[in-house]
């Protein structure tokens, strides 16, 4: 008993106190959680009040997209312009160390060897010319045309690289790339659904994974962008890649309580912007750098793929996920309404 | 004292352990100097003085290499011509490797020119006998046409030298620069066939003279097989005219066949004296101006041949024709079915078992030295073909790939170039995002980890980083990423930060991120097994890089941010 009795008094005004602040603290955090909803200016009330009108755009583009597909199959025969790889055909790759105009070169084999169906481009390293791409469908192409082009540049015959593709094997490509693309497709819709284990929200997200790939082939399409197998190895990443953003959506919404749904849509959309926009500065530079036409095709269908699925993850998928939320809670509540009565 | 703590974390000592055990593997010398052996010609000068032809699938690194010539060094391929250039005949020189030290002598070159005069010779040639397995020397003689030998100058010295490589990741050949030849068998083939058609091109292009070879099998979802060969360096088009042969060489007197390539044939005369342009014929102008020249080179039959040729022989009639006395049926050879020469037998042959037959063809061309050189190029196919023997199957070349080396060096400059500056624009981009360095920072130093034991496991298992990898290890970083991000987010930001345990943050944060890891790998799984295997190096590299995420970098990394901000 060495304490005086205001020393005990202090202590127990200490205790109470303290036990005060907890229960304060407790408070303060169920205000917290469930507090109804913030109150949004500007662009983020309209992200949160209108979503159902916002829904509209993304399926508007896809049904666009589509019959743009469609089109596209229909004039060409192919719903893809085929490149040499997946059709059958040469490519020839000349590095340079003197800057050439490509139309030149282009308007040189026209006139030389008007029988052969070519392509010239130019490939480009921080704005300097690199290397020139020669492409023809025509297999039997590479000696005429290097004999041409080795005029305008001296020693092209020793410094090309050459590819051919014979017209069955790149149809096999083509026909086998798509198989593993069906597959991919089907198998990350599988793992999907073994995640979420309900209908909607894994319906929701491979429906995002879906238009991402059909919006921006009809993109690719449209710019007119042949497609290798590089190309198509793209869309396997972007598959891997959009999915990405519409799990963390699903898993922050559907798995986690605090917060209202709204505000758990925009941590969600903070976490997966900061991760498209990073992926996208990367394949930027990729784009401005490369050299080398397999790495651009793939960087091209990325970028592409990736503004697409901002659109895809943060409209669609988020509005439908709230369509569902909202669906639920309406019946929860139509029924606990019910009960009583009964 | 954080960095202290962080170090001795388990997670980081394993992230640690995995990259000093990627960096061995990897072995890398920025100041490697020299030139690399990628192969050493038979008979030539090197070959004779002890310098060995490199082992296929040896590590980069481990290849030997050239340091001095004469005691002077060499640090590139023109440094090597220009010592070459100065050679003179007999000079003996010495290469010193980082092995051994070797002494060569320059060897002569010679021109023959053929007279028209025969001699008779004694020879010793080797017969390898079929049936006992053994190789026996026969000597004998023989008549052999008079010939010139004019010094021209110094044989090549038979060294395949390529600019000494530093570190032992294997440069796939859209990087290094060589021929890929895709060929398909026409029909089904069996495994045991497909094996054999492996070995026999492997021999092919051995005889032919080239040895930094891979030949090996694919296959699609279709299960259509492939074989897939490589050249390393630059190839001549006259290779893949060699591969597409089926190569099946039969001789026929009268429609009977007396013998085929391979078994049949005991010996192949390559070398000057029973092998070239056929000096009693030599070349011709046409009617249309265009030149053609014969070539001939000598073989030897077996002994079963040899009696299946006097069987078809002894019944036919003799034929006079210009004064000589031929029998009334030519012997025709045929390659893949196709006439290639029709010779007419000397009445003397008739009925006897001979067995040294000389097989002759020919070459055009606009010039005569055109035709000479189309001539001696059919003739060295030939000569390969028949010691090789034929495929058990038809191919069909359905894809040909050639890079020139000067653009494959471009590519890895490039590649390197992209990976660093799109490291750190990532960097910046998160660094803007968070305002904090303890989250850039660490990032930094995992995304370049992950490619840092992505290329030591390459280099480990002797995979080859093409383009398509180099594509793959970039999505397997930019995973690596998004994966960060989502610790970071989860663990750093929002409200939870404050009530929930680390644990528990940790566990929400992978959650997402095994769902995003196993989506990416079934996404890439069936690319495995896709378009002839060409694209297997890009689904490996992914499926190998976004594994190395998820079970050591990303553990690693939370490790990490947790020491940093826990106070």
């Amino acid at each position: 008993m060495g304490l005086s009795r205001r020393e005990r008094r202090e202590q127990r005004r200490r205790l109470l106190k303290e036990r005060r602040l907890q229960q304060l603290r407790a408070l303060e955090e169920k205000e917290k959680l469930s507090i109804p909803r913030r109150e949004h200016k500007g662009f983020l009330k309209f992200y949160d009040r209108e979503y159902k009108k916002l829904l509209f755009i993304p399926f508007i583009i896809l049904l666009i997209a589509i019959i743009s597909i469609i089109i596209h199959a229909t004039i060409t025969g192919d719903f893809i312009n085929r490149g040499v790889s997946l059709k059958g055909g040469i490519i020839i790759t000349l590095p340079i160390t003197k800057p050439v105009a490509v139309n030149e070169i282009e308007g040189l084999i026209k006139t030389r060897l008007p029988a052969y169906d070519i392509d010239v481009r130019s490939i480009a390293e921080f704005g300097e010319q690199k290397a020139i791409i020669i492409s023809s469908d025509n297999l039997n192409a590479e000696k005429d045309i290097l004999q041409v082009v080795e005029e305008k540049i001296p020693g092209a015959k020793e410094q090309a690289s050459v590819e051919t593709t014979g017209p069955s094997l790149g149809a096999g490509f083509f026909k086998q790339t798509m198989i593993a693309l069906v597959i991919a497709f089907v198998f990350m819709g599988i793992v999907v659904f073994l995640y979420f284990r309900t209908f909607v929200p894994s319906m929701a997200a491979i429906l995002s994974v879906f238009s991402d790939i059909v919006v921006t082939l009809a993109i690719i399409d449209l710019l007119g962008i042949k497609l290798s197998t590089a190309g198509i190895a793209a869309f396997l990443m972007l598959i891997g890649y959009s999915v990405d953003t519409d799990i963390l959506l699903s898993t922050r919404v559907l798995k986690r309580k605090e917060g209202s749904v709204f505000d758990r849509i925009l941590s969600a959309a903070k976490t997966g912007l900061t991760m498209n926009i990073t992926t996208m500065v990367a394949v930027i530079i990729a784009l401005i750098l490369t050299q080398s036409e397999t790495i651009r095709q793939i960087m091209t269908i990325l970028l592409i793929g990736l503004l697409v699925d901002i659109l895809n993850t943060w409209v669609q998928n988020t509005g439908i996920l709230r369509y569902y939320l909202e669906y639920k809670s309406r019946t929860r509540k139509a029924s606990v309404a019910e009960t009583p009565e009964e | 004292m954080k960095i202290k703590k962080a170090i001795r974390n388990v997670r980081v000592i394993i992230l640690l352990v995995f990259l000093v055990l990627a960096l061995i593997a990897i072995h890398p010398n920025p100041w490697a100097r020299g030139l690399a052996i990628r192969s050493v010609a038979k008979n030539s000068s090197a070959s004779i003085a002890g310098i060995q032809s490199p082992t296929p699938g040896i590590p980069p690194m481990s290849r030997e290499r050239i340091l001095l010539i004469n005691n002077r060094p060499i640090n590139s391929l023109k440094d090597y011509y220009d010592f070459i250039n100065t050679l003179e005949v007999n000079r003996t020189f010495t290469i010193k490797t980082n092995k051994n030290i070797y002494k060569l002598t320059a060897l002569p070159e010679y021109k023959i020119t053929y007279l028209n005069e025969t001699e008779n010779k004694t020879i010793i040639e080797e017969v390898h006998n079929e049936t006992t397995n053994e190789t026996v020397n026969i000597t004998r003689t023989i008549e052999v046409q008079k010939f010139n030998k004019e010094l021209i100058g110094v044989a090549d010295i038979g060294l395949g030298l390529y600019q000494a490589p530093t570190t032992n990741i294997r440069q796939g050949l859209d990087l290094s620069g060589g021929s890929r030849v895709v060929l398909k068998p026409e029909g089904k083939i069996n495994q045991q066939d497909l094996d054999f058609t492996i070995d026999n091109i492997k021999q092919r292009l051995n005889v032919f003279g080239l040895t930094d070879i891979s030949v090996r099998p694919a296959s699609d979802l279709e299960g259509n097989n492939f074989i897939i060969v490589e050249i390393a360096g630059a190839t001549k088009e006259e290779v893949r005219e060699l591969l597409a042969k089926q190569g099946k060489f039969e001789a026929k007197i009268a429609n009977n066949t007396v013998f085929r390539g391979g078994k049949d044939i005991t010996y192949v005369c390559r070398s000057p004296d029973c092998s070239g342009i056929d000096p009693r014929v030599g070349c011709g102008q046409t009617a249309g101006g265009d030149w053609t020249c014969r070539f001939r080179f000598s073989i030897a039959l077996s002994p079963e041949a040899a009696q299946r040729q006097a069987n078809v022989t002894k019944d036919l009639e003799i034929v006079v024709e210009e004064e000589q006395n031929y029998l009334s049926e030519s012997l025709l050879l045929y390659l893949d079915d196709e006439l290639v020469d029709e010779l007419k037998i000397g009445a003397e042959l008739k009925g006897n078992p001979v067995t040294d037959i000389s097989i002759s063809g020919s070459g055009i061309g606009k010039t005569q030295q055109a035709a000479m050189t189309d001539a001696l190029k059919n003739m060295k196919r030939l000569q390969t073909i028949l010691i090789t023997g034929s495929l058990p199957v038809k191919l069909k070349i359905v894809k040909t790939d050639t890079i020139s080396p000067a653009l494959g060096e471009k590519f890895i400059r490039n590649a390197m170039l992209i990976g660093i500056v799109a490291i750190f624009a990532v960097a910046i981009t998160v660094f803007i995002r968070y305002k904090k360095l303890v989250i850039s920072i660490p990032m930094i130093i995992i995304m370049g980890s992950e490619a840092i034991i992505i290329l030591g496991i390459a280099a480990l298992i002797g995979w080859n980083l093409d383009l398509a990898a180099i594509a793959g290890i970039i999505i397997a970083i930019g995973t690596g990423v998004d994966d960060q991000i989502v610790i970071a987010d989860e663990t750093l930001t929002g409200e939870r930060a404050k009530y929930a345990s680390w644990k528990d943050k940790l566990k929400k944060a992978f959650f997402i991120i095994f769902a995003a890891y196993f989506t990416t790998v079934v996404a890439m799984l069936p690319l495995w097994f896709a378009g002839a295997g060409l694209l297997k190096g890009f689904a490996l590299t992914t499926i190998l890089g976004v594994s190395i995420g998820v079970l050591i970098t990303r553990p690693a990394f939370a490790a990490i941010i947790e020491i940093i901000t826990q106070h």
